[in-house]
């Protein structure tokens, strides 16, 4: 009984996590753009992350070790050094956006310029940080996300016709006002917004830091198997409600504060301040594994001591490269940066370096002595190899469709 | 000396050929008694070749599993290797290794570690 | 002649985490130290090397490692060189290496000792026991 509460948890913890600042922009902006015409790249992005999260916590699980600790052993330090500069840089951008999209989702409610909540923001996700447990600190902004289900129920009370939907979905069609190229743009945006690297990271780490062992697997697919798709309907959601009300009227998303717009319209004040507290939820829950990842990568490529499962005390170096991370962060929103647009490159990026984070996942979750007889099975070493595919063709593609279309316009 | 000295070597044969560059060390612990370790660790051999990728994954472990274009691709890889017996290391000095034997006596890698 | 237990260094050694006899890591495996042996003309593993520096000279850059190092040895309060672990330290090769002594003194770890010393022990609540 306690094992199926404890699944239970784990698959909301799940849900309310998986929406992160990303998901927000790239389904609210493609949905507003596009219509549902970029549906099933949320349907392959979600099965790509289960796919390749479930083997990183299988490695972490059985062999008790993170990805990034094994990164640097198994492709040597050379690699693993360029695998740390890019996945930390683009870890900062999207740390960076997730910290802007708190101190905006708090500035909605209090009426103050997010440029002044930022510094507040920071210093929160660093406290939390220092001191909140890590078990504690995933299930309270884990659940608390679920009140993003307000996207759902405002989806449900536009009462769209659901066969047109599902028509829409299943025929998807570049619109006449847009090219091929600003199609396959977005649609790399939602990928990667999709199989962000740092929720592998942090998934990882997390394993290792709540003492996962092979006997924990089983609860750790049922998170991956039924909380992350489920957590891709939410993301699926927010689409269809930009679709509804954003696109009829040719509305085009750039401001987070438009995300909320279709629930403030169609569900009234007490829906919107739930919706509200679930953004606040997600992006602070984001920002926190985005600064813990920029600690957990690298102190696990020197072999430092890391993880909040230690005093701070015993890790000093794991805490300093957080402390100086989400400072920098702080500064470079404060700068005046446009949030959206550092979400978007965040995204975008994120895409064009997956096949850096996954590629070594795919060969460890192979190797025997690191996983013992949990080794992958030949379903999932086609998956993953399909996917792999797909990545490196993604990540070719990035950098030019990004000059072509001038980042989105 | 470090390892790190020996590692990447360029190394010729015993005609001066150039065979490649030393991309693993494989030590043996048969050597004089050392405390907590047990014996000391020798160098028995080098892995020897032109691209290292297929040794450095591990894919010539035959227990290494993977997909199979991968293991395919990189088994091809690592079985292209020499495999070196230090005993047949003439000289390493000068930022090269050079051999006493020719490549065409050079064995290729064992399975096994 | 018996052969002892072989293993291929890259595959085993190095780049492999270090674990004091507290369980505590104390970095990686950044390089070895290679000595021929007088009597049997040998080439023996005669030390692990870990810290600043060593991993950058590893890299190639052979004069930022050696600076590195430098200012490490000397900021370092042993004598001789803090980045070495000789072999007879260690206790046993498996999944990662494990030290038979504590970390604490390494090489590896004066940067630890000087984060804590002068950031992390002035702010509240970090030697906060985890939980």
């Amino acid at each position: 009984m306690k094992k199926v509460f404890e699944v239970f948890l784990g698959i909301l913890t799940a849900i309310g996590g998986f929406v992160d600042i990303g998901d927000l922009v790239a389904n609210s902006e493609t949905g507003a753009r596009f219509r549902m015409n970029l549906a099933w790249v949320v349907v392959v992005g979600v099965v790509g992350i289960v796919l390749y999260a479930e083997m990183s916590g299988r490695v972490a699980a059985v062999s008790k070790r993170a990805v990034f600790d094994l990164v640097r052993e198994r492709l040597g330090p050379g690699v693993g050094l360029a695998n740390l500069i890019a996945s930390f840089f683009i870890n900062f951008l999207t740390m960076t956006a997730e910290i802007a999209g708190v101190a905006i989702a708090v500035s909605l409610v209090v009426s103050v310029s997010y440029i002044y909540l930022l510094p507040v923001a920071g210093f929160f996700v660093w406290f939390v940080i220092w001191r909140i447990p890590f078990g504690a600190m995933e299930k309270l902004f884990g659940l608390l996300g679920l009140a993003l289900l307000m996207f759902v129920v405002t989806v449900w009370k536009l009462g769209p016709d659901w066969n047109s939907v599902l028509h829409a979905v299943s025929h998807p069609h570049i619109p006449t006002d847009e090219t091929p190229f600003t199609y396959a743009y977005y649609g790399i945006a939602l990928f990667g917004a999709a199989m962000t690297p740092y929720e592998v990271f942090f998934f990882s780490s997390g394993a290792v830091e709540e003492k996962w062992s092979a006997k924990d697997l089983m609860v750790e697919r049922a998170n991956v198997f039924i909380g992350f798709p489920l957590g891709g309907l939410l993301s699926l959601s927010i689409m269809l409600g930009a679709t509804l009300v954003f696109a009829p009227r040719h509305i085009e998303v750039g401001q987070l504060s438009q995300v909320a717009l279709p629930t403030a319209f169609v569900v009234g004040k007490l829906g919107l301040a739930a919706l509200l507290l679930g953004i606040f939820a997600a992006t602070f829950g984001a920002a926190l594994e985005t600064a813990l990842s920029a600690g957990y990568t690298v102190a696990q490529y020197f072999g430092w001591q890391w993880g909040k499962h230690v005093r701070p005390d015993d890790s000093p170096r794991f805490h300093l490269v957080i402390i100086m991370s989400v400072l920098a962060g702080v500064l470079f929103a404060i700068s005046g940066v446009d949030p959206v647009k550092v979400t978007e490159y965040s995204i975008v990026l994120s895409a064009a370096a997956l096949p850096l984070t996954y590629f070594p996942i795919l060969v460890i979750a192979n190797d025997p002595d690191y996983v013992g007889e949990h080794v992958n099975g030949r379903f999932t070493n086609f998956l993953g190899f399909v996917y792999l595919v797909i990545l490196v063709l993604v990540a070719v593609a990035t950098i030019p469709l990004m000059i072509i279309t001038k980042g989105g316009a | 000396m470090r390892l790190s000295e020996l590692l990447h070597e360029p190394v010729f044969d015993a005609d001066a050929r150039p065979i490649g560059r030393v991309h693993d060390v494989r030590l043996v612990q048969d050597g004089p008694l050392q405390g907590l370790a047990g014996a000391a660790f020798r160098v028995d051999a080098l892995v020897v070749g032109r691209a290292g990728l297929g040794t450095r994954l591990g894919f010539h472990r035959h227990d290494m599993r993977g997909p199979w274009p991968l293991k395919l691709l990189f088994e091809r890889l690592a079985r292209k290797a020499h495999y070196v017996e230090w005993k047949d290391v003439a000289a390493w000095d000068d930022g090269r290794v050079s051999l006493r034997v020719r490549v065409d006596d050079l064995a290729r890698l064992p399975d096994s570690p | 002649m018996a052969e002892g237990r072989a293993l291929y260094v890259g595959l085993k050694l190095l780049d492999r985490q270090l674990v004091d006899r507290d369980d505590k890591a104390c970095g990686k495996v950044d390089d070895l130290e290679l000595e021929f042996s007088a009597d049997s003309g040998n080439l023996y593993v005669s030390a692990i090397l870990a810290g600043p520096g060593i991993l950058a000279y590893r890299m190639r850059r052979r004069r930022w490692g050696r600076w590195w190092q430098r200012v490490n040895e000397v900021m370092s309060p042993t004598d001789g060189d803090p980045a070495r672990i000789p072999m007879s330290l260690v206790a046993g090769i498996d999944d990662h290496v494990t030290l038979g002594t504590q970390g604490g003194h390494l090489g590896s770890m004066s940067l630890d000792h000087w984060v804590r010393e002068h950031v992390t022990s002035h702010i509240p609540g970090s030697g906060h026991e985890a939980e």
